[in-house]
């Protein structure tokens, strides 16, 4: 029994939250809906960290849906990258909705939505079929656009709508892909594939590549497909806000990774990866110093920094999609810990605008230092964990003799403190007077502003996960066997 | 047969993107179930128009390949859910008042 | 004692933490406590010292981040031992000043915090043996200087000061970074001990050039190189005790540390002299010359200062172990003198309220302590014999005319001993400037120092001053300890033995550079007016404009180009997103060989006349005006489409795509109701450009489409499908699929029902708020009875008729619904059309016998569903086979799948998710 439910382990952080979300729709009071919402997430956090525990030797375990052996059935795989995914999201999905609660913006809607939302970015982590990939990222969308329109203004609605047309699109591009790889490899099956695209003819292969790039990158909110991330991302509350900016855009980075890596292998530093990297970090941050509105920034350099992201997979070396599996998690930390100081900030004063906002750290030490650990960790600063994923991946950028990529990841990262630096000179700083916002809005993101600090005094500990995730992505045939049984 | 399903799949997106760039939320919502359906015709494709229901023992000979057609199922009702709620959406989007033209003018 | 040296930097650190801790409790002994820390490590250094000063340095090392390579590695010797002393002893001097200094309203305890933070990551950068450590500690300085600077955030000067040295200090360090990790890809590690063995190597690498330019550009910034000075005066709206401690005598020292500490892995060749000892002297001059026109006392000094850090790094770029001991020497002096000018400017200004040069006058008489402080600060800043400072810029002089480590670069050394002379004329002139203010009426009258108020500063204030001016002349006296250090930093830093002697009596070039200085000086402080008319004129010039007009320049950038393309117009992205789509598939058709026309042969009649009939649908939904046809026409184009589904052999999703296109067509055609009047005449801005990106697409979907059509020789998976279609019981491979063989899939699409019911739902109540008049919900709860709902868009048709049909048909309806259930294993059906056709059975009656049925809480029964369907999934799991495993139940004789389960469960979430959504709809309406 112990032995079969270790075994159903890389389910659980589907199933969890899922069951969690169905129970929430049986309308309990509120005490009862906080509890499970809370429980739910803590219980996916602490499978998840069971999970990295149990895979830090190297090792991955697929679950075989239905007792149909891959490539037959829907395998459900958790390698490192996939439950370093799922740990994190878990993370963010507890953090986020602490604040949620603790700024009392949770109805049932929201708790079961937020569930269902996890659900669907667990599932998406976990699974090891492309097409289940898409089920799971519908399940993930359709909760987001419910979390996004909840409770809107009109304008808002508006928004909102550009975000789910563009998402829609998205999908499509995802279908169009599927459609293209399957009528070429004749399988669905990830680990499958990777053995099959080398046999199959090249044309449709390309095709879905490219359309999978497409559908990724936009969620990835890439260059030249971010344009519908600030608008949408500036529309909820700070606690959503979180989740959304900390978490839905990696789903998309995390695809590439998972796809651009195992099934579509470069070889060697991918010339077009690369263009889309620069142009994702350059356009996001000069779009960031043009906004004059907290969240507005905010949501600007999320795009500029998953150009670093990308930067690490572009390079398609070992070191560099370690670089940015360690860029990923720890941007997530600290861009949800951006968005929640934020949060804080606009749930008490009633306005992120830069202008009419001012000396917030005379009254707000706390938040204050929280919100600058995090950005400074945003821009690479050291001691903090931005910095580390800064240095992997100017090593592994040099080391791949890229110069032309790591000149502009330097000078974007110059760009990015100029922007953290204009909202702090204007918020925390300067003639005005600022409430107090409760220790309760504050400790969502002193939580995560910690971890920053923590992961930057011991780097070592993320970058060998990040690394042995990395392993599995580039050297392929631990995670082919394992789930192909062999 | 293939390439006249081709053709229909092009139109699908033609006319899809075209609704989608109008200036009238309808119309937008329209252009995406077109678009859906742009989807499910190229995973039918995938599968190979060829071959009978894949019922064992209703045809003789080959049968086609199933696993397209349940993709598509899932294909369909997902879109499906995603277009009553952007109705809804839409409608209350309405409800607010004003036009939906997303100009703002 | 490693382990002490291991905790230095760290101690300074954690003493920041704690007194920022007691910070309340402590009061105003905070600063004596913040005093206590650079005083013990001081006691430590000194225990330390015996063997470095002797040349073992001492060193500390652990593992940090393996991965890299990287260690927590320390290494104290005989620069580091004189940086170290540096920053503990003005450190000290400037605690204890602060405590007079500061006012008690301000925050002291961030204050001394960072102040320790500061000392603590200073510590660092002089002791870090591995590059990235170094790098880590050196942006920490920069960080605490930020804050230090911004003490006064609400001054917009204090701010800009702030945001401006962050920004260039940063800027110069990441472009140091990439060239410490290429000097540590070069020379194989990244411990600078281990480099200096390297050297050779290094200096062969093809990278050395970049390496040192962006090691270069870190030095620079941290220490104010033309053309990155500018930052430094703007700083000086910081308190005056960190104005005197970072931007005078340690952090802005950094740079030149860096470069002293890699002398010996990068310098020695004619590209390091070349480009170091050039720069160094147009800081050195440029800070010399604006320090003489500055009108506030901290400016002066400022400027001041930017030309020692000038002289400093031409000194280190010109290499020689004489050189190298001679800017030992001036460090160590210019910290003395330079930090008491400090101290002493800052108890001015909190004595009169004002630094301005030309408001001040005459304050010698009130304050003769403070006066004599200055003038001895000033002699030694002047050169002036006996002074510190007068015998390491003898030593400097002579150090340049002896040539460089490069043989022929003796009359090059001439020309920097002459700009060396030139530069202390001007420090000359305006140290005369500076002790001006006790001795010298104000230019217009009276002196602010005459006044009546103005007296002798607290001892606090004029001690510490007087602790750093004294040494300024007592090392002029007693050169020999400043000889002892400074010869071991030659050796060590050039390999080469040095002695150093500063006093080699009065040689001609000695009365010859002292003459020069005091001649010149004495006509610079002559011809001071006309300087600072000069000044002004050029100021526009100045690069602090330059940095000003780059910033804004970068923010007016982003704004304009980030408005063009950010219009905020769901179509303009749209736009963007297809058309990158389109370039990306059609480079690779275009790369693809020319395809087959297809034969006209091949087309069977049915499935081509219901293609056609689609296919003018979706041309009609794109074209007509009307808004009802084009959602008619989306209709037809839906059944179409279904139909050629039926006749390419896939019943099942015919029949799911007819009743699913049925259920879509009444909500659009309810939504039409409230729609239809919005609908704008032009349904299009930019027609031609929107018809062009939707054909190029349509063109290139169609291409792809028909290029990929069955082109692969590759078995499918699918074919297994068949064979284990009796394993799992049944014949219908699709419905098998769906629940059995990828039930996930399933599982994931019922969720995204259920999700998109309930955001229906939640939508709903919205117009409560809406409209002030409509009963809330809360009130309907509260009176138990619940009022009958409008049902507005579909017309109450209760009519005996329907009742009938209602009556009789609807459970006929359901017993269908539940045979397709039943019997989707075997044939077309399954759960899913099945739920559907429950719920169409379900609104027929609630048409007929009212809206009742309708209010039930429906989102109980997708819950239900979802669970039964989940549990069929965990059911296997408990007892003991894997998930979702398909098993056969035996139940009376008959064996049932358990996916039959699963099916029943999406029938129910099916039926539940129609009818909450259903609900929601009609009470918007």
């Amino acid at each position: 029994m112990v032995a079969r439910l270790l075994e159903a382990l890389p389910a659980l952080p589907i199933v969890v939250p899922h069951l969690a979300a169905i129970l929430l729709l049986l309308r309990p009071g509120r005490r009862v809906r906080r509890t499970l919402g809370l429980a739910s997430c803590l219980g996916s956090l602490a499978v998840s960290v069971t999970l990295v525990l149990l895979l830090r030797g190297g090792r991955v375990m697929p679950i075989q849906a239905g007792g149909w052996a891959a490539p037959f059935g829907i395998t459900i795989v958790a390698d490192m990258l996939g439950a370093l995914m799922v740990l994190i999201a878990s993370l963010i999905a507890l953090v986020g909705l602490v604040f949620t609660v603790a700024s009392g913006r949770d109805d049932r809607f929201v708790h079961a939505g937020w569930q269902f939302l996890l659900a669907g970015i667990n599932w998406a982590f976990l699974t090891g079929d492309l097409f289940n990939l898409y089920v799971a990222y519908e399940v993930m969308l359709i909760a987001s656009y419910f979390l996004l329109t909840h409770g809107t203004t009109r304008h808002q609605a508006r928004e909102a709508f550009g975000y789910v047309a563009i998402n829609l699109i998205a999908s499509m591009f995802f279908l169009f892909g599927v459609a293209l790889i399957y009528s070429a490899a004749g399988t669905l099956n990830i680990a499958h594939l990777v053995e099959r695209i080398p046999q199959a003819p090249a044309l449709p292969v390309r095709a879905g590549a490219y359309m999978l790039l497409t559908a990724f990158g936009i969620k990835a909110a890439i260059f030249p497909l971010y344009f519908w991330l600030p608008h949408a991302y500036a529309i909820p509350p700070g606690g959503t806000a979180a989740f959304f900016g900390g978490m839905l855009t990696k789903v998309g980075v995390y695809s590439l990774f998972r796809v651009f890596t195992l099934v579509f292998p470069s070889g060697g530093p991918d010339p077009l990866l690369l263009w889309c990297a620069a142009g994702t970090m350059l356009f996001g941050v000069l779009g960031a110093l043009a906004q004059e509105e907290v969240r507005r920034i905010l949501s600007f350099h999320i795009i500029s920094q998953v150009g670093y992201m990308i930067m690490g997979l572009a390079l398609a070396s070992q070191i560099g999609v370690a670089g940015g599996i360690f860029y990923i998690l720890h941007h997530i930390v600290v861009k949800a810990g951006l968005i929640l100081a934020g949060g804080a900030i606009e749930e008490t004063h009633g306005t992120g605008r830069l202008d009419r906002l001012g000396g917030v750290a005379r009254t707000n030490g706390v938040l204050a230092t929280v919100f600058v650990i995090c950005a400074l960790s945003l821009a690479g600063v050291p001691p903090f964990s931005g910095f580390f994923a800064k240095l992997l991946l100017i090593r592994a950028g040099l080391e791949a003799g890229q110069p032309g990529i790591v000149a502009v990841s330097i000078v974007v990262s110059i760009l990015t403190l100029m922007s953290m630096l204009k909202i702090y000179a204007a918020v925390f700083w300067g003639p005005g007077e600022p409430k107090r916002a409760p220790a309760r809005l504050v400790i969502p993101a002193a939580l995560l502003a910690a971890i920053t600090v923590a992961v930057g005094l011991r780097a070592q500990v993320l970058s060998s996960l990040a690394s042995t995730a990395a392993g599995h992505l580039t050297t392929r045939t631990t995670y082919v066997n394992a789930v192909m049984k062999r | 047969m293939a390439a006249l399903v081709s053709l229909l799949a092009g139109v699908l997106v033609a006319t899809g993107i075209y609704l989608l760039l109008a200036r009238s939320l309808l119309r937008q919502i329209i252009g995406l179930s077109l678009l859906s359906h742009a989807a499910n015709v190229v995973i039918l494709l995938a599968a190979g128009l060829r071959g009978g229901v894949p019922v064992i023992g209703a045809s003789k000979g080959t049968m086609t390949d199933p696993l397209p057609q349940a993709l598509i199922l899932t294909a369909i009702v997902i879109s499906f859910g995603v277009t009553a709620f952007l109705l809804a959406l839409g409608y209350r989007m309405h409800l607010f008042g004003g036009e939906e033209d997303r100009d703002g003018s | 004692m490693p382990f002490l040296l291991g905790a230095i930097p760290l101690a300074a650190v954690v003493a920041a933490f704690c007194v920022n801790l007691v910070a309340r409790r402590a009061g105003a002994y905070l600063g004596w406590l913040s005093a206590l820390v650079p005083l013990s490590l001081l006691a430590i250094v000194g225990r330390l010292s015996g063997p470095v000063l002797l040349g073992n340095p001492a060193t500390f090392s652990l593992s940090w981040f393996p991965d890299l390579g990287l260690r927590y590695a320390l290494r104290l010797d005989g620069l580091a031992l004189l940086f170290t002393v540096l920053i503990l002893v003005v450190g000290l001097a400037i605690l204890i000043y602060s405590v007079a200094y500061m006012h008690r309203g301000d925050n002291l305890g961030r204050f001394y915090a960072q102040l320790l933070l500061f000392m603590g990551a200073m510590l660092g950068v002089v002791l870090a043996d591995d590059l990235i450590l170094l790098y880590l500690f050196w942006e920490v300085t920069g960080l605490a200087s930020f804050f230090l600077i911004g003490y006064h955030d609400e001054e917009r000067a204090a701010r800009e000061g702030a945001v401006q040295a962050l920004v260039v200090t940063v800027a110069g360090g990441v472009a140091m970074l990439v060239g410490l990790v290429l000097l540590a890809q070069a020379g194989g590690s990244w411990q600078i001990s281990d480099l200096v063995a390297k050297a050779a190597v290094i200096k062969g690498d093809p990278r050395y050039p970049a390496i040192l330019a962006l090691v270069m550009a870190g030095a620079m910034t941290k220490s104010a190189q033309v053309p990155f000075q500018f930052w430094l005066p703007s700083a000086m709206v910081a308190p005056t005790p960190v104005s005197t401690y970072l931007h005078a005598a340690t952090m802005v020292w950094a740079g030149v540390y860096l470069l002293a500490r890699l002398l010996p892995v990068l310098g020695g060749t004619a590209l390091w002299v070349g480009v170091v000892t050039p720069v160094g002297l147009a800081t050195l001059l440029t800070g010399a010359g604006l320090a003489i026109v500055q009108p506030d006392l901290k400016a002066l000094l400022a400027y001041s200062t930017i030309g020692a850090l000038g002289l400093a790094v031409a000194l280190i770029g010109w290499g020689t172990p004489a050189a190298v001991a001679a800017a030992t020497a001036y460090i160590v002096n210019h910290a003395a003198f330079k930090g008491a000018l400090f101290l002493v400017a800052g108890a001015v200004e909190h004595e009169t309220g004002t630094r301005r040069i030309d408001r001040l006058g005459g304050l010698g008489r009130n304050m003769p302590l403070l006066a004599g402080t200055a003038t001895l600060a000033a002699v030694s800043l002047a050169g002036l014999p006996p002074s510190g400072g007068f015998l390491s810029k003898e030593a400097v002089v002579d150090a340049l005319l002896r040539g460089g480590a490069a043989a022929e670069t003796i009359t090059s050394g001439a020309l920097a001993a002459a700009a060396v002379v030139l530069s202390g004329a001007f420090s000359l002139a305006y140290g005369a400037r500076f002790v001006g203010i006790f001795f010298r009426r104000r230019d217009n009258g009276r002196g602010a120092g005459e006044g009546k108020g103005v007296h002798e500063p607290p001892r606090l204030l004029w001690g510490p001053a007087a602790a750093l001016a004294l040494p300024a002349i007592v090392l002029g006296l007693l050169p020999h300890p400043v000889e002892r250090l400074a010869s071991l930093v030659a050796s060590e830093a050039t390999g080469i033995p040095f002695k150093m002697g500063m006093w080699h009596g009065l040689t001609a070039t000695v009365v010859a550079v002292t003459g020069a200085t005091v001649a010149l000086g004495l006509l610079l402080v002559w011809g001071q007016p006309w300087a600072i008319r000069l000044g002004a004129l050029l100021s526009p010039l100045s690069a602090g404009r330059l940095y000003e007009k780059l910033y804004g320049g970068t923010l007016a950038g982003a704004k304009a180009l980030t408005g063009v393309y950010m219009t905020g117009q769901l179509r303009d992205y749209l736009v963007y997103v297809t058309l990158t789509a389109v370039a990306l598939v059609s480079a690779v058709l275009f790369q693809a060989r020319p395809l087959a026309l297809p034969s006209l042969t091949a087309l069977e009649w049915g499935p081509s006349i219901a293609v056609l009939v689609a296919v003018a649908a979706a041309l009609a939904a794109a074209r007509v005006r009307l808004l009802l046809a084009a959602v008619l026409a989306l209709g037809a184009a839906g059944y179409s489409i279904s139909l050629v589904y039926l006749l390419l052999s896939a019943p099942d999703i015919a029949i799911t795509q007819a009743v699913i296109e049925t259920i879509a067509l009444v909500l659009f055609l309810v939504a039409i109701a409230a729609l239809a009047k919005t609908d704008v005449g032009h349904p299009h801005r930019r027609p031609l450009i929107h018809l062009g990106v939707a054909l190029a697409a349509g063109t290139i979907s169609a291409a792809m489409a028909y290029a990929v059509a069955g082109v692969s020789h590759l078995p499918r998976v699918s074919a297994e499908f068949f064979e284990h279609a009796a394993e799992a019981g049944g014949m219908n491979v699709v419905n098998l699929v769906i629940v059995d063989f990828r039930g996930w899939d399933t599982m994931g699409e019922i969720t995204v029902l259920a999700i998109a019911a309930l955001g229906i739902m939640a939508l709903a109540p919205w117009r409560d708020r809406q409209a002030p008049g409509a009963t809330r919900a809360g009130q309907v709860e509260r009176t138990g009875r619940r009022p009958a709902r409008k049902t507005a868009h579909i017309p109450p048709m209760s009519s005996p008729v329907l009742c009938t049909v209602a009556a009789v048909a609807s459970p006929m309806i359901v017993a269908y619904a539940l045979l397709l259930w039943a019997t989707g294993h075997y044939g077309p059906g399954g759960g899913f059309v099945g739920g559907l056709m429950v719920s169409a059975a379900l609104l027929l009656r609630s048409q007929a016998f009212g809206a009742e049925l309708l209010a039930r809480r429906w989102d109980f029964l997708m819950a239900a569903g979802l669970l039964l369907a989940g549990a069929s999934e965990a059911v296997p799991l408990v007892v003991g086979a894997p998930l979702l495993q398909h098993t056969l139940l035996t139940a009376a004789g008959l064996k049932l799948p358990s996916s039959l389960i699963f099916d029943a469960g999406v029938l129910l979430l099916v039926t539940g998710t129609v009818m909450a959504a259903a609900r929601s709809l009609v009470e918007a309406a």
